[in-house]
């Protein structure tokens, strides 16, 4: 091979690497772009959602319109992260978590006495099919402790942690909990059909394989446990 | 009661902001889809506050129309958008620090303490010593 046909041929390559790294570029660019108008169109379904519940002056219909927007606002900080992530589908969970939370306990501080939150979560990375059912559960446990436990204030402790209690698997714990009253004696978080909420936690329990504990209080202290 | 233009390009949620700043207490003074349309109505309108989106209906983008209806009018700017709060810091690093955030979906409460954090700003403005 000639000194030419070398030279050639690492311009080749060179001109090569510059295609795929601006194609990369450019497939990065719309993953994102369509992260934004998947919110944009969340906020969508939110709005209608919103207008929708105008029409009514029954405060329970009312309630279940606005926790409805809290599940779908819950969705939406998922691909918040994602847009603001290297990597487009996976969600670092443990901020994921902290933030939802922070966020629930703004909004509910608008209408209630203080609440004292502490965080407490470490790092790992979820695919976005696994990320959102975690959202959606840590979204209902942390509303009701809010609407529920914490009506007149007290403190509510989230904790995540990537190091679970089977050692041969790698499990991820999420827990919650209050200082509130408690769930009240015999309840089951997972056999309440008359409760959307805890249908939710039910269902999205079983599609993680998760299990879930209640622990025996003081408060309520709720466990999921999930494999990785 | 403050008088609140907002700028939104879908109607849905135009007519959603519209109904929550109505049960606020607030004057909607107009409502807008394009930036140069917001323009021609914050300088016929007057508004205290504008709730500007960026991505809009034309080239112009929701922090370039919220620039110059700034200066002219000195409304306050709360930006009511699905970019990322960081997003939003670099598209606005042109404009003062004065601007508040609210990411899409939004609730009524972040809607009404971003509203109070406007009209909290625009007393200190007042307040303050020239």
């Amino acid at each position: 091979m000639t000194f030419t046909e070398v030279m050639q041929d690492i311009t080749s390559r060179q001109e090569q690497q510059d295609q795929l790294r601006r194609s990369l570029e450019e497939k990065s660019m719309l993953v994102r772009e369509i992260h934004h108008r998947v919110k944009n169109n969340l906020q969508m379904i939110v709005s209608l959602l919103s207008l929708q519940s105008s029409h009514t002056v029954d405060p329970r219909v009312v309630a279940a319109f606005e926790e409805t927007e809290s599940r779908v606002r819950a969705v939406a900080h998922i691909h918040e992260q994602l847009y603001a992530s290297d990597d487009l589908s996976m969600v670092e969970i443990g901020s994921y978590l902290a933030a939802l939370a922070r966020e629930l306990v703004a909004i509910h501080e608008r209408t209630a006495d203080g609440i004292q939150l502490h965080i407490d979560v470490g790092e790992l990375s979820l695919h976005i099919e696994r990320a959102i059912p975690v959202g959606l559960i840590a979204n209902e446990l942390i509303l009701n402790s809010l609407k529920h436990g914490l009506r007149s204030g007290g403190n509510l402790r989230l904790s995540f942690t990537a190091a679970g209690p089977n050692p041969e698997n790698t499990w991820a714990v999420l827990v919650i909990e209050d200082s509130g009253p408690g769930l009240p004696a015999g309840v089951d978080v997972c056999s309440q059909p008359q409760s959307m909420g805890y249908q939710l936690i039910h269902l999205l329990v079983r599609q993680l394989r998760a299990r879930l504990e209640i622990g025996p209080g003081p408060g309520a202290r709720i466990t999921v446990s999930f494999p990785i | 009661m403050a008088r609140i233009l907002i700028v939104e390009d879908d109607r849905i949620i135009a007519a959603d902001l519209g109904l929550k700043v109505q049960r606020l207490g607030h004057l909607v003074v107009g409502t807008a889809s394009a930036g140069e349309e917001a323009i021609s109505m914050a300088e016929q309108s007057k508004p205290e506050i504008v709730l500007m989106d960026i991505q809009l209906e034309t080239r112009m983008k929701g922090t370039e129309a919220a620039h110059i209806i700034q200066k002219s009018t000195g409304a306050s700017i709360i930006f009511v958008t699905a970019f990322s709060g960081a997003a939003v810091r670099d598209e606005s690093a042109r404009l003062s620090a004065r601007e508040i955030y609210v990411g899409k979906p939004f609730s009524r409460i972040q809607l009404e303490a971003a509203l109070d954090a406007a009209l909290a700003q625009r007393l200190r403005r007042v307040a303050a010593p020239l």
